[in-house]
């Protein structure tokens, strides 16, 4: 599953001032995090900051949204997280120092790729963090309005729209094919097992899929879907008085990094921060982070069972 | 529970999202043997009643036991050996790239899992289902290049080479055509004449004057459960309930002398000309 259709999945309704927020606004901010972080490599703070004020807005949004988001991050970042660890310390470009050798194989692995497993997960997580704010207390059909407003062709919109609305209804296709082969006598021993049974769903969903596709095509054809003219939309979004200090915010963000990456360049930290020092900091602050993820991801599912 | 009983439900509850119960407390006994039909409106729990007998749902409060075993200590896959369920919409359960492989995976997970018949049994009743629904000349096509109807049939012939003991068949009449429902019925007397129990689901009121039980369900409850013909009987419990009488029935009851049991045409013609040779008689 991607992330970004776990993103589109999550949003959770309410009223609170970030779901109010202009969508466009949201977007915007979510490009200058994602400036900044891609740009500001060596700076901790960064990060920790963007991970900080993610965390408050998903407060501010509410206890479901929080719990949403904390559930959304930990399904995305945790299989990143996971990969980074593995490969960086294998094959890394900054690799010097060995930790060790991996047994039976070997293969040396580097403290250099350690760190920056870890330091690039971190910013990962802040990144996604304010990203799953974002969708969480984002309506896909505002996003994708705002998304027409700001030059994306209505039909790529509309088809955006139609995928985020047909995904779930294949998913439930494909626990409902499932549920009919085990009806059969169907058991999954071991892994390839379970994968040869996956494959075997694929045709069934597939086709399943293609044939909504075709008739929903038809559906908008027969409700003049391709008639000329501008298309009007039920949302119009203006920005309003309470957009300005997150738009200022905003630009500021992407103005302090401008100045920081021309001044200091790509692969510097500005705060003069010594990475050994700094190493076990994040390594500790990363350990604190998935503990902090697991409990809440435990209780969500508890809750979940409870009810 | 006595040794005839295929199905027992006891004190069943069952919720899906935690909070609203769409089974609310169903004592159900099927017995041995029986061909039963159920009835409600949508939304009424017939198919999530069905769906505890083999095991794809477990009760959230009760219990279930199919064959003596109780439905909460024994894999969907397990069960399937006995009670075969046919879904509603043929497209969920087709998935095989021909009708012979598609009638095969069932009596192959028999043997490659609970090694319950030999392989060349599995061929022998994969023959003999291709040969009984009339795919044998097709057997190498694909099941999606047959018609809705004959999907149906399809499904049905997957399930009875599994020969399970307890059929379960969800609205096979949906979107067919009325001669493709006769075959239905056909085949569904089939079954029950071969010694199976049979549960269907039907909003076909015609369908199902034919079943010897009758189970009419409302708001997660049985509201009506007995011999059709007496069912059919209980005019105010079944408008309750949402489900219309067959035409006869309703016809006979608004004609005033004729009996209100009438279930089929021929039933009501017999009765109509009793009603007017004995009135001709009394006016003479």
């Amino acid at each position: 599953m991607s992330v970004g259709v776990i993103g589109f999945q999550m949003y959770t309704v309410g009223d609170s001032a970030v779901h109010r927020l202009d969508p466009r606004v949201k977007l915007l901010l979510l490009v200058a995090f994602l400036y900044a972080i891609s740009f500001s490599v060596w700076t901790p703070i960064l990060p920790l900051f963007i991970l900080a004020f993610s965390l408050i807005l998903a407060v501010l949004a509410g206890k479901q949204t929080f719990l949403n988001v904390v559930k959304g991050v930990f399904l995305s970042v945790g299989f990143i997280g996971v990969f980074l660890c593995v490969l960086f310390p294998l094959y890394s470009p900054f690799n010097r120092t060995i930790l060790g050798t991996l047994p039976m194989i070997g293969i040396p692995y580097y403290y250099e790729g350690l760190y920056w497993a870890v330091y690039t997960t971190y910013r990962i997580f802040a990144l996604f963090t304010y990203g799953m704010v974002f969708f969480a207390t984002t309506r896909p059909q505002h996003l994708v309005k705002s998304l027409i407003d700001m030059g994306l062709p209505y039909d790529i919109g509309h088809m955006i729209l139609a995928s985020i609305a047909v995904f779930p209804l294949l998913t439930e296709e494909f626990d409902r094919v499932k549920t009919a082969q085990q009806s059969r006598a169907m058991m999954a021993k071991g892994f390839l097992e379970r994968f040869r049974q996956a494959v075997a769903l694929i045709i069934p969903v597939v086709g399943s899929a293609l044939g909504r596709g075709e008739t929903q095509a038809w559906v908008l054809e027969a409700r003049g879907f391709t008639s000329p003219g501008e298309k009007t939309s039920l949302f119009q979004f203006r920005l309003r008085r309470q957009d300005m200090p997150v738009i200022i915010f905003t630009l500021t963000i992407i103005i302090v990094n401008t100045y920081l990456l021309i001044r200091y360049g790509y692969l510097v930290d500005p705060l003069g921060w010594n990475r050994e020092v700094v190493a076990p900091f994040l390594l500790f602050l990363n350990a604190n982070v998935i503990v902090f993820l697991l409990m809440a991801a435990s209780l969500s599912i508890r809750r979940l069972q409870k009810r | 529970m006595t040794n005839e009983d295929v199905v027992t439900t006891n004190n069943c509850w069952y919720t899906y999202n935690g909070q609203n119960y769409v089974l609310s407390g169903i004592d159900f006994r099927l017995g041995k043997g029986e061909l039963v039909g159920m009835a409600g409106e949508n939304g009424s729990g017939k198919t999530t009643l069905v769906k505890h007998f083999n095991g794809i749902l477990r009760p959230s409060k009760g219990s279930v036991t199919v064959f003596g075993k109780d439905t909460t200590r024994i894999s969907m896959a397990r069960l399937s050996a006995d009670v075969g369920y046919v879904w509603q919409n043929p497209n969920q359960q087709i998935f095989a790239r021909t009708i012979r492989e598609e009638i095969e995976f069932g009596p192959r997970n028999l043997h490659r899992f609970f090694r319950q018949i030999t392989s060349e049994e599995v061929d022998t009743r994969v023959e003999e289902a291709l040969e009984k629904f009339g795919f044998k000349q097709r057997a190498e096509s694909s099941p999606y290049s047959l018609t809705y109807g004959e999907r149906k049939f399809l499904c049905i012939a997957s399930i009875w080479a599994m020969r399970p003991r307890l059929f379960i068949i969800d609205e096979p009449t949906t979107g067919v055509d009325p001669s493709t429902a006769n075959k239905l019925r056909e085949i569904i007397e089939e079954l029950h004449r071969e010694g199976c129990t049979v549960v269907t689901i039907s909003h076909d009121i015609h369908f199902l004057t034919f079943f010897h039980r009758l189970v009419i369900m409302h708001d997660g409850k049985i509201l009506l459960d007995g011999p059709t013909r007496k069912v059919f009987t209980n005019i105010d419990t079944i408008r309750v309930a949402g489900v219309d009488r067959p035409q006869v029935a309703e016809l006979s009851s608004r004609l005033g002398d004729m009996p209100e049991d009438c279930l089929t045409p021929e039933e009501f013609a017999n009765a109509f000309i009793h009603v007017y040779q004995t009135r001709k008689r009394v006016e003479k």
